[in-house]
C-alpha cells in the first residue's frame, strides 16, 4: 500500500490480514456467546437470579387446639424459635459446629439432611426446634458465620394437661418415611408434623393447618433488602372433644401408681365423658424431639405406657359378663323365676370341679341374687343350659369380640369365643367345660373396657348400645357437612327382664352385693364388679407374684332409672373388684359436681387443675 | 512540546487517529458509568471519582505520548527496561505483600501502580528495537537472543511477584514477533518451543485457588461456593440482562453483590447485566473498531519499528479482551486480567493510554515527509 515497502513488512501483510482474520473470530465467537447466553438462555438465568435474590422463609401455621367438652385446653400451640438450615450451602465443617453449638448429635443431622435429599429438600430443613435462650445466643453471635442458618417463628405443639388424657389425645412427631408414603400424607413436606396417635392421629387434617410462606430479597450476603411477598398461613381448626377434663383427671386419680383404665360413657349417645389408660407418660417430651435413648426407654417398658389400655388392651371380662348372660337367660326364656341355682361352693361338670369364688357356697339363688353376688355356680349351669352359641350371640349383641369403632385408631376387637373359632384356630372340638367358663367371662374371653363400658351401658338403656365417640355428632357435622351419627345397635328387650337386670345390678352396689364401694348417697348407683384370674388361685396363692394377682373390673352406672353415664374401670393385677368400684365412685362423685344441669363449680375445676398442674 | 517540529496544528490535527481515540473514548465512558453503578452503595463508592481523575489522567497521558515521536522511544527503551526491572525488583523485595503478592509500588496521596502493567509498554518498545531487522532479512538465532533475554528477565520477575495474569498477557507480545518475524521454520518452531516451555513453569508456580479456578472453570455447578461461584453468578449475571439489559443501577446480581468484583476483573458481566446484549454488541463493536485501526495503522506504519509496535499492542489488547471476556462468559478459565478501558484500576488504563499513544504516534508520522 506505501510507498516505502523497503522499510516495511511487505511480505507480512498476509499476516496482518490473518490476525484480522483470528481477531474477527474472537469477536465473532464472544458475541455468539453473550447472544447465547443472554437472548436464548435468558429465562433460564433470570430464574436463576430470581432464586438467587428471593429467599423464602417458611411460616408456621398454628395446629388446631384440642379442648375438652367445656372448652378448656388439652392440647395447643406457642410460638417457637425455629432454626432451619440450607443444606445446599453449608459445609461439613460448619455442619459440626452448629451442631455441638446446639447440643444437636451430628450423625442424626447428617441423617436428617440426607433424608431431606431423598425428597428433595436441600432448603429449610429443620435442625432444631423450640430453641433455648442459649441456642438463640449462640446463633445470633455466628449469624454472619452461620449463614445457612435461618430462625423462623415455628409453632410448638404444647400439653397444657400434661399426661392427662395422653392416651385419648396422642401426640404429633414429624412425619416417617412410611407416613409420608401413605395418600392421606401425599402434600406433606419432609419434616412435617403429623399426629402419631389418638385423636392427633385421627383428625390430623382438619387439625393441621396450611403453612405460608414469606419472601425476602436478599443480597448475597443473605441480608434482607426488602420484603416482597407473603403468602398467608391457614391455622388449623380447634377440635372439641366429649371428654370432660374433670373427669379425666378424676379417672387417672384413681389409677395413679396402678395399670389400668377408665372409660366413663354417655350411654345415652356414646359420648365418651373420660378415657384415662395407666401408666402414661408426658406428651410434651415427643413434642421437645425424643432422644433415641428415652424414646426406646417408653417403647419397651415392660409397662407398656403408650398402650391405650381402654380400647387397645383386652382382658378378661370376668364377672360383669353376668348381667349379659342374663339377658340371655331371661330373653330365650330359659332363666325364669323358677330357674335357681344350688351353690355350695362349686360344680362338677364334665369330669372337673368348678369353684365359686365364695368357697361357702351361696345356697340356691335365682338370676337376682345370683348377679348381685356374683355367684359363680349359678352362671355354670345357666350357662351350660344355654349353650355356648347362645352365650356367643348375645356377648356379640352386647359389643364384645368387635370393635366399637371409636373414632380413634388402633383399636383392637377382643375376642368372644366360639365353636366355630375354636375349630378354626386349633383344629379340635368345643368342649363343654369351655361353656362353663365362657358362662362367668373367663377362659378365652377377651375384652377391652370400652367394650364393658359400652356392653353394661347399652343394657342399661334398654337395650340400645351407641357407637362411642370422642368427638361429638355437632363437631362432626363441622367436619364433614355430610355426616350421619351412626345408628345404635338395639335389641327388643322385655321391659320386666330390664326392671330384673337393674334390680339385680342395684343389688350389686346397694344390696348385700360385691359392688358396695360403689354406693353413692346422692344417686343411685348400679353396677357389676367383676375379678378375673390370670392364673389358678392356687398357682396365685402359691407364687405370691404381683403379675399373678386377679384383674379387677367394676362397671357401674347411673342414674340407675335412666343411665345418663356409664364408667368401666379395669385395674390390672387389682386384686380386687372392691378397689375398681371405688374409683368408679371417685369419677361418679365429680360427675354428679358437673352434671349438665349442675353449674360447673370452683372445686370441680381444682380438681382437673391441681392435677394437671398450672399450664 | 511537539516531537515533530517540522508538523504544522493543522496537519497534526489531520494525521490524529479520531476514530481509535473516539472508540476509546466511548468505551471508556461506558465503563465509567458501569463503575459508578457497581460501586455507588459500596464502600468503593470513591472508586467512581478515582477513576474520573484516572480517566482524565489517561487522556492526557494518550495525547502527551500521541506528540512524541515513537522512534525516540524505541531507542531510549533499553533505558526504560532497565528503570522498570529496579522497579521491579525494589518492589519484590520491599513492598509489602498484598493479598499474597507482590505487585504494588506506593505512589505519593495513597495511590498505588503496578509497575508490571507498563513494562508491556517497555517490553514492546525492547522487541521493536531488537526485532526490527526481520522486516527486511532473515534472522538468525542470535539476533532474536537480545529481546529473548530481556523479555525473560521481565516475565520472571512478573511471574515471582507472584502475578499469573500479567505475566500471561506479555506472551502476546512475543508471540506478535514470531508471527511478523521473516525467520526460519526452525527457528520458529524454537521459539514456540520456548514459549511451550513456559507452561509447565507458570502451572508450577500456580497456587491452589488458581488450580481451583481451572478445576472450576471445567465444571462449575460443582462448587457452588469458591471458584464456581463466581463462575455461575457472572453466567447468571450476563443471562439476566437479555437483550435489552436491566437497567443502569438495576441489575439484582450487581447491586445485591451476588457478582463478583464487579467494578475489575467482571465488570462485563455487570454491564452485560445492566445493559443488556444491546450494550455488548455497542461495546464489542468498538473494541473491534478499535483493533481494526490499529491493524491498519500497523499496515500502514513507515518503518517496521511501527508496525511491530502497533501489532503488539493490537494482540495485548486483543488478549485481553477474549480473556477477560471469555472468563465472563465461561469460556475459559478465571484470571485476574482487566478488561482494557473499562475495568477499574488506574495501571491497566494509563498502560493502556501510553499503547494507544505510541499508535497514534505511527500513525501520525506514517508519511515520511
Amino acid at each position: 500500500m506505501t510507498a516505502f515497502g523497503a522499510l516495511t513488512y511487505r511480505a507480512s501483510h498476509r499476516r496482518l490480514r490473518l490476525f484480522q482474520v483470528f481477531a474477527t473470530a474472537v469477536f465473532v465467537g464472544l458475541l455468539g456467546s453473550f447472544w447465547q447466553i443472554q437472548v436464548v438462555d435468558h429465562e433460564r438465568y433470570r430464574e436463576q437470579a430470581r432464586q438467587n435474590r428471593i429467599k423464602t422463609l417458611p411460616t408456621a401455621a398454628a395446629r388446631g387446639n384440642i379442648l375438652d367438652r367445656h372448652g378448656r385446653s388439652i392440647a395447643d400451640s406457642e410460638i417457637a424459635l425455629t432454626a432451619m438450615i440450607d443444606a445446599a450451602n453449608t459445609s461439613a465443617a460448619n455442619l459440626g459446629r452448629i451442631a455441638s453449638g446446639l447440643d444437636l448429635d451430628i450423625d442424626r443431622v447428617w441423617q436428617t439432611l440426607q433424608d431431606a435429599s431423598d425428597y428433595g429438600r436441600f432448603e429449610h430443613i429443620v435442625l432444631k426446634e423450640d430453641l433455648s435462650q442459649r441456642d438463640l445466643a449462640f446463633l445470633q453471635a455466628r449469624r454472619h458465620t452461620f449463614r445457612e442458618v435461618d430462625l423462623v417463628e415455628g409453632m410448638r405443639r404444647r400439653y397444657p394437661a400434661q399426661q392427662v388424657a395422653v392416651h385419648a389425645t396422642g401426640y404429633i412427631g414429624k412425619a416417617s418415611r412410611r407416613e409420608l408414603a401413605l395418600r392421606e400424607f401425599l402434600l406433606l413436606d419432609f419434616g412435617s408434623d403429623v399426629g402419631k396417635s389418638g385423636i392427633e392421629r385421627q383428625y390430623n387434617s382438619w387439625l393441621t393447618g396450611t403453612d405460608g410462606s414469606l419472601q425476602f430479597i436478599v443480597d448475597s450476603v443473605g441480608r434482607s433488602v426488602d420484603a416482597v411477598g407473603e403468602v398467608g398461613s391457614v391455622p388449623g381448626r380447634n377440635l372439641r372433644l366429649t371428654i370432660d377434663l374433670d373427669l379425666q383427671a378424676v379417672s387417672e386419680l384413681g389409677l395413679v401408681g396402678r395399670k389400668g383404665a377408665v372409660v366413663a360413657l354417655d350411654p345415652r349417645n356414646g359420648e365418651i365423658l373420660a378415657m384415662a389408660s395407666a401408666p402414661s407418660f408426658d406428651p410434651n417430651q415427643f413434642v421437645a424431639g425424643f432422644q433415641d435413648a428415652e424414646w426406646r426407654a417408653l417403647n419397651s417398658d415392660p409397662a407398656t405406657p403408650l398402650l391405650n389400655r381402654a380400647i387397645q388392651g383386652t382382658w378378661a371380662i370376668g364377672s360383669v359378663i353376668k348381667p349379659i348372660i342374663g339377658l340371655a337367660g331371661l330373653q330365650t326364656g330359659v332363666a325364669g323365676p323358677d330357674f335357681t341355682a344350688h351353690c355350695a361352693g362349686g360344680l362338677n361338670y364334665g369330669g372337673h370341679y368348678f369353684r365359686c369364688h365364695k368357697r361357702d357356697g351361696h345356697g340356691t339363688v335365682a338370676l337376682v341374687e345370683a348377679i348381685a353376688q356374683s355367684c359363680d355356680v349359678y352362671f355354670y349351669q345357666l350357662g351350660v343350659t344355654l349353650g355356648i352359641d347362645v352365650l356367643e350371640r348375645y356377648a356379640r349383641l352386647a359389643g364384645f369380640g368387635e370393635r366399637t369403632n371409636v373414632d380413634l385408631p388402633d383399636e383392637v376387637p377382643g375376642l368372644v369365643p366360639s365353636v366355630r373359632w375354636k375349630v378354626r384356630r386349633s383344629l379340635q372340638p368345643w368342649r363343654p367345660g369351655e361353656t362353663v367358663v365362657v358362662s362367668i367371662g373367663q377362659g378365652a374371653m377377651a375384652a377391652t373396657p370400652i367394650q364393658a363400658a359400652l356392653a353394661i351401658g347399652g343394657l342399661a338403656m334398654g337395650g340400645v348400645w351407641h357407637q362411642p365417640r370422642i368427638v361429638s355428632d355437632g363437631q362432626m357435622r363441622l367436619i364433614d357437612p355430610d355426616y350421619e351419627p351412626p345408628e345404635p345397635r338395639v335389641a327388643t328387650i322385655d321391659r320386666e327382664h330390664l326392671t330384673t337386670l337393674r334390680e339385680a345390678m342395684w343389688q350389686v352396689v346397694n344390696g348385700y352385693g360385691t359392688g358396695r364401694q360403689a354406693r353413692l348417697s346422692e344417686v343411685e348407683v348400679c353396677g357389676k364388679t367383676g375379678t378375673a384370674q390370670r392364673v389358678s388361685n392356687e398357682l396365685r396363692l402359691r407364687s405370691g407374684r404381683a403379675d399373678f394377682e386377679d384383674d379387677a373390673w367394676f362397671v357401674g352406672f347411673a342414674p340407675c332409672a335412666s343411665p345418663e353415664i356409664v364408667v368401666a374401670a379395669l385395674l390390672e393385677n387389682g386384686a380386687h373388684s372392691y378397689y375398681a368400684a371405688a374409683v368408679v365412685r371417685d369419677l361418679l362423685q365429680v360427675w354428679l359436681l358437673n352434671r349438665p344441669d349442675a353449674p360447673l363449680t370452683d372445686s370441680s375445676r381444682t380438681v382437673a387443675q391441681s392435677f394437671a398442674g398450672s399450664p | 512540546m511537539n516531537a515533530v517540529p517540522t508538523r504544522g496544528g493543522a496537519r497534526w490535527r489531520r494525521d490524529f487517529d479520531w476514530l481509535m481515540a473516539g472508540a476509546a473514548l466511548l468505551v471508556g465512558i461506558l465503563g465509567l458509568f458501569q463503575v459508578y453503578s457497581a460501586t455507588f452503595n459500596t464502600k468503593f463508592y470513591s472508586a467512581f471519582s478515582q477513576h474520573v481523575v484516572w480517566l482524565v489522567l489517561a487522556i492526557v497521558v494518550f495525547t502527551a505520548v500521541s506528540h512524541i515521536n515513537y522512534r525516540h522511544l524505541v531507542s531510549l527503551s533499553p533505558v526504560l527496561w532497565a528503570i522498570g526491572v529496579l522497579l521491579l525488583a525494589a518492589i519484590l523485595l520491599l513492598a509489602e505483600p498484598v493479598n499474597g503478592s507482590r505487585r504494588w509500588l506506593p505512589l505519593p496521596f495513597g495511590l498505588s501502580i503496578q509497575i508490571s502493567e507498563f513494562m508491556k509498554v517497555v517490553l514492546l518498545l525492547v522487541v521493536a528495537k531488537y526485532c526490527a531487522g526481520s522486516a527486511t532479512k532473515m534472522l538468525r538465532l542470535r539476533d532474536f537472543l537480545p529481546a529473548a533475554l530481556l523479555f525473560f528477565a521481565v516475565f520472571l520477575l512478573v511471574v515471582l511477584q507472584p502475578d499469573l495474569s500479567t505475566s500471561l498477557s506479555m506472551l502476546p507480545i512475543a508471540v506478535t514477533v514470531l508471527f511478523l518475524s521473516r525467520i526460519s521454520k526452525k527457528h520458529w518452531l524454537l521459539g514456540a518451543l520456548a514459549l511451550a516451555l513456559l507452561v509447565p513453569l507458570l502451572w508450577a508456580s500456580l497456587k491452589p485457588y488458581q488450580r481451583d479456578r481451572i478445576a472450576g472453570f471445567l465444571s462449575p455447578e460443582e462448587a457452588p461456593l469458591g471458584i464456581g461461584y463466581q463462575i455461575r453468578q457472572s453466567k447468571i449475571a450476563v443471562g439476566t440482562g437479555g437483550m435489552w439489559g436491566q437497567g443502569f443501577v438495576q441489575g439484582s446480581q450487581t447491586q445485591l453483590r451476588f457478582l463478583p468484583t464487579p467494578h475489575t476483573d467482571f465488570i462485563l458481566a455487570a454491564f452485560a447485566e445492566e445493559r443488556g446484549f444491546a450494550g455488548i454488541a455497542i461495546v464489542l463493536g468498538l473494541y473491534y473498531v478499535l483493533l481494526m485501526r490499529i491493524a491498519d495503522t500497523a499496515r500502514s506504519a513507515r518503518d517496521p519499528e511501527g508496525t511491530l509496535l502497533a501489532m503488539g499492542v493490537a494482540s495485548v489488547l486483543l488478549f485481553h479482551i477474549m480473556v477477560n471476556g471469555g472468563m465472563v462468559v465461561n469460556k475459559l478459565p478465571v484470571t485476574g486480567l482487566p478488561l482494557p478501558l473499562m475495568s477499574y484500576g488506574g495501571s491497566n488504563l494509563l498502560t493502556v493510554a501510553i499503547m494507544l499513544g505510541i499508535v497514534n504516534s505511527v500513525r501520525i508520522r506514517r508519511f515520511v515527509n
